[in-house]
Order: C-alpha cells, then sequence, then structure tokens
C-alpha cells in the first residue's frame, strides 16, 4: 500500500474531509466507545457518527458534529464505512496519549469513497505522520427504535454521583438492576453478586438530580458485561440522561465536553436481559 | 584501584546486571557507597551501602556479587568496533517523542522501516494489511562523517545525492525496547544504517570514556568468529535487517539472533550468567 506524500487535489476527489486542531477532541470520544475492534463511521452534513455494537443487544454511538471541526464538507448525501476502530484509535494517538501543555496535534481525515482507505495527517511540533487505514464494508447497524414518545421515565442527572456509583458496582453480579419511579426510592441501581446484594438509591430531590420525570414503577435488569463499556463514557461526561421505553429498553446519554469547551455527546442503548421474566421488583 | 599493569590500566569484569541491580536498589537512600573488588570464595565485586537510620548507629549493608574476571586474551573482544562503512547517518529526534510513537507502532506491527537520509530527514514506517502509517521527521543534524571504511559494497553513487534514503527494517519490539531502556535522556542520539547497522549514543555530560560505550554488533555474514559465551548472552539483542534499495537486499530473517550488547554510561560491562549468584546482607 504505497503511501503518497502529496495532498491530492482534496475537493474533487476526496468525499469526506474534515480537520481540527486538536485530534484529542476526536480521539477522546472515540475511546469512550470503543469496546469492539470495529466500528461503523456514518459522515454526513451535521458530522461524523460512530457506531460500535456488541451482541445485538448493545450499541453505543459518539456523535462528533461539524462545528467541531474547523474545516468539514461531505460530498455525498451520507457516506458510510467500516473500520478498525483500534488501528484507528492508535493512529491518533501516535503521537501519545499525553503532551506538554499547549502542544496540540493538527488532524486531517480524508475519504476518497467507496473502497478507499481512510487518510489521516497528523501533525504535532513540526513532526508528520500520515496514516491510511483500510475501510470495509459497512454493517447493518441495528435500529432500536427508541423514540421520545414511548419514553415512560426519564432522569438527568450529573454523572459525578452515577460516577461513583457505577465504579463500586459489584462484578460478580450478572446483572444490573435499574428500578425507576415516580414512588420512593425513585431511582435505584442493584446488583445481586457472589457476597449479596447492593443497593445505591438516588432520590429525586437530591441536588445531583436535574431532572425527574418518572411516570411508571419499572424495574429492568441488563447484562452488566454489556454496561460495562459505558463506563468509559461515563467517566468522561459532566452530565447524564437515563430513559427507559414501554419495552424495557434503555439509553443513557453522555454529555461531554471537550478540551477546547466544546460539547459531544455519546449515547449507549442496551437491550433488557430476557431471563427474568418478573417485570416488577 | 589499579588495573592489570600499568600499560593495561584496566579490569574487565562480568557480571549478572541483574544481582547488581538489585544491590543498588538499597542504596536508593544510601549516605554513601563502596564499590570494590574482593576475592571472597571466588573473586566478588563488593558493593558496601551505608544507610541512615534512626539512631546514631550506623548500618551498612554489603553485597557480593560474583563476577568472572575477563583473562587480557579476551579483551580484544570487547573493543569498540571500527565504524563501518554506513550509508546515512543522522541524529535522532527527541527520545520521548521516539518512544511514543513506536509504542504505538508497536501494537500495528512486528517490523518497522527506519529510513534517513543525508538532508536531515527520517522516516519510520509500518506496513500491514490494514493500515499502513508513516511518521517522517524533518531537520535533524546529520553529524559530520568520519573517516569511511572502503569498502566494496558501497558505491559512490550514495555520496552524491543527500535526498537518497537508506532504510533498514528492524523489529520494532527490540526497538521499543532498546528506546524504553533510555533512562537518562542523552542529548543526542546518532543513527547510523549501515550494512552492519550500529546505534552510537554521545551523551555529552558523561565523560569521553563511556561515551564511546553503546555499540551494538550485529553478527552478519562477514562476522565468522563465534565468541560465546560472551557474546552470547544478550540484554537487548537487536536484529537490525539492512535493505538497500534495489540491488542488494538483506534476507529478512537473516541476523535474527545474536547482538553483543554494551551497555551504557559506564565502561562496558558485558553480561553473564553467574551460576550460583550471592547476596549477604550484614548490619554493623
Amino acid at each position: 500500500m504505497a503511501l503518497s506524500t502529496q495532498y491530492a487535489d482534496e475537493d474533487s476527489q476526496n468525499v469526506l474531509i474534515a480537520k481540527l486542531d486538536n485530534a484529542k477532541n476526536v480521539s477522546n470520544i472515540l475511546k469512550a466507545i470503543h469496546f469492539k475492534e470495529s466500528a461503523t463511521v456514518f459522515a454526513s452534513s451535521m458530522g461524523l457518527k460512530v457506531t460500535v455494537e456488541d451482541s445485538k443487544c448493545v450499541q453505543a454511538n459518539a456523535f462528533i458534529q461539524e462545528g467541531i471541526f474547523h474545516e468539514y464538507a461531505v460530498q455525498e448525501d451520507q457516506v458510510t464505512f467500516k473500520i478498525n476502530l483500534t488501528v484507528l484509535l492508535e493512529c491518533l494517538t501516535i503521537f501519545g496519549s499525553t503532551s506538554a501543555p499547549g502542544v496540540t496535534t493538527n488532524l486531517k481525515m480524508c475519504y476518497g469513497g467507496y473502497g478507499c482507505p481512510l487518510q489521516l495527517v497528523l501533525e504535532e511540533d513540526g513532526v508528520l505522520t500520515e496514516c491510511s487505514i483500510k475501510t470495509l464494508e459497512p454493517d447493518e447497524i441495528l435500529d432500536f427504535n427508541f423514540c421520545s414518545e414511548n419514553v415512560i421515565n426519564k432522569i438527568i442527572m450529573k454523572s459525578e454521583c452515577l460516577k461513583e456509583a457505577f465504579s463500586e458496582l459489584d462484578m460478580s453480579s450478572d446483572i444490573l438492576q435499574f428500578l425507576m419511579s415516580p414512588d420512593p426510592p425513585y431511582f435505584r441501581l442493584s446488583t445481586f453478586g457472589d457476597a449479596g446484594s447492593t443497593h445505591s438509591d438516588f432520590p429525586k430531590d437530591s441536588d445531583m438530580i436535574e431532572s425527574f420525570s418518572c411516570t411508571q414503577t419499572q424495574t429492568n435488569r441488563y447484562k452488566v458485561s454489556l454496561l460495562k463499556p459505558s463506563v468509559k463514557a461515563l467517566g468522561l461526561s459532566t452530565r447524564v440522561s437515563i430513559r427507559t421505553d414501554n419495552r424495557g429498553f434503555l439509553s443513557i446519554q453522555y454529555m461531554i465536553k471537550n478540551e477546547d469547551g466544546q460539547i459531544c455527546f455519546v449515547e449507549y442503548y442496551c437491550a433488557p436481559d430476557e431471563d427474568v421474566s418478573d417485570p416488577y421488583s | 584501584m589499579e588495573g592489570v599493569s600499568q600499560e593495561a590500566n584496566e579490569i574487565y569484569l562480568e557480571l549478572s546486571p541483574e544481582n547488581l541491580l538489585k544491590a543498588l536498589k538499597t542504596a536508593q537512600n544510601a549516605k554513601w557507597i563502596k564499590i570494590k573488588l574482593t576475592k571472597k570464595h571466588a573473586p566478588c565485586l563488593t558493593v558496601e551501602v551505608d544507610l541512615p537510620t534512626m539512631t546514631s548507629h550506623t548500618r551498612t549493608v554489603t553485597h557480593d556479587i560474583p563476577v568472572v574476571v575477563v583473562p587480557r586474551r579476551q579483551w580484544a573482544d570487547f573493543e569498540e568496533p571500527e565504524l563501518p562503512q554506513f550509508d546515512a547517518t543522522i541524529a535522532m529526534p527527541q527520545m520521548k517523542l521516539l518512544r511514543n510513537i513506536v509504542d504505538k507502532m508497536k501494537s500495528l506491527s512486528n517490523y518497522m522501516v527506519l529510513s534517513a537520509n543525508n538532508s536531515g530527514e527520517m522516516k519510520l514506517m509500518v506496513e500491514t494489511e490494514m493500515a499502513s502509517v508513516s511518521t517522517f521527521f524533518r531537520d535533524l543534524p546529520n553529524p559530520v562523517r568520519r573517516e569511511r571504511v572502503p569498502s566494496s559494497q558501497s558505491s559512490d553513487l550514495d555520496d552524491n545525492d543527500p535526498n537518497r534514503f537508506s532504510e533498514a527494517r528492524i523489529d520494532i519490539r527490540k526497538f521499543a525496547q532498546f528506546l524504553s531502556g533510555q533512562q537518562v535522556n542523552p542529548s543526542k542520539v546518532i543513527c547510523i544504517i549501515s550494512t552492519s547497522i550500529m546505534t552510537n549514543m554521545d551523551n555529552d555530560h558523561i565523560p569521553v570514556y563511556s561515551t564511546k560505550s553503546i555499540i551494538q554488533k550485529i553478527r552478519n555474514r562477514r562476522h565468522t568468529k563465534d565468541k560465546t559465551g560472551i557474546k552470547a548472552n544478550k540484554q537487548k539483542p537487536r536484529p537490525h535487517e539492512k535493505k538497500r534499495t534495489p540491488d542488494m537486499g538483506v534476507k529478512p530473517g537473516a541476523q535474527e539472533e545474536k547482538a553483543s550488547p554494551a551497555c551504557m554510561q559506564h565502561p562496558p560491562l558485558q553480561y553473564g550468567r553467574m551460576s550460583h549468584p550471592v547476596t549477604s546482607v550484614s548490619e554493623t
């Protein structure tokens, strides 16, 4: 695979061009959904959406809107490709994860269209790195069909206390149970592990909870192994929105502020664990 | 401390670096340490460490590290080899930056191509089925070449084009090991690409004697003498493969084994294996 060092006539040849001054604004968000090796990238005029799925039960989406880039152009309506996320992240962080304060890595991404590799050019302090990563045929992406009309319970809260709860999760438990209700205990996370069960309660009038609208008592269980990767996104976020719908599907949206103060979103969808038949606790 | 004789005012010792490391670890907070060559039941490098204590008593910890005294007739084996004919010599970029980049490249592939030219440009490249990643450095100083050993294999054409790249295909993991081993950040590291590649470290703050002490010689087809035992012990073997475009190719894997390491910042110590390492601790 010969790598050309010339920068071809960009506008006509590339279906996608995106440039930004600080590659971390992309790599940090992508790290939050990096729980599988491959990801599907959707580029539209609104920006990039990168999707990772596991077991057809959990899906994570990272949104990097076009405003994050200082230059962004998409020639077609929608550009889609699958790519090895591990390799992409290694390339985006090629100059190391930490750098001297004030030094950022410039990034330019180009994609020529179907069958072309994704080309990255990264520059830091006069050193240039060019990467050419093969793209793959995109897979069918699951549609979790999660719409606002079907949302039964919704909570918006600060990430801090949820981070604590998630970091203390009993990993010997297979499932994580979410109880959301208009009545006490309002919001409870539970695990059932080898040593016993643990419950974390969040009262609705707590300072941590910014918005609470639960219409029905719902208890849903989700596999811990599927939700564990979301802890990365939680760690980066400042606010979190937790919603469940009438089927018991969970949607968690994370608001992440990047180094330049811009806001990006990551969302996780998770299907309930079907081994449990009893919907009420 | 005296050497063997007036003319040969040196003593060559072979020891296991692990033993020395363990001994020195206890000396982290030492007031002083003394290193002596002694003869206990076998020749030993005795390291005495004076450690601070809460009371007024002194506490001395003694380590006896067995060593093998290298006989004079073998001293020639440890001579710094001549700088060979080279194709390109260039000062390397910042170690820290290199380390970061090479660490990332390490996860992509086992081999990388390192190339340099005489115009101050260096390129690191990794290529796999999935991706191809190249890093370019510019404006690196090309040190002034010293007297070149004539070799039939070099062509004078190389001299004329400073932009021509010479490349070497190397094992990334070994290169990364080498880079991570640079605990004392050298002010200048010179990389030489040649058919018998070497890397020569120049640290301006260390006395002249030890600046030349890092040489790794790859046993290539031309070296028929097998200095067993000593040379075979590798701390950081670095199999470098040389690929000169396009006619002289060295096959990958040809020089995988046996590089003789020499360590840095100290008079050359060769690594050896001792059968019964003994460390004794005594308190006074």
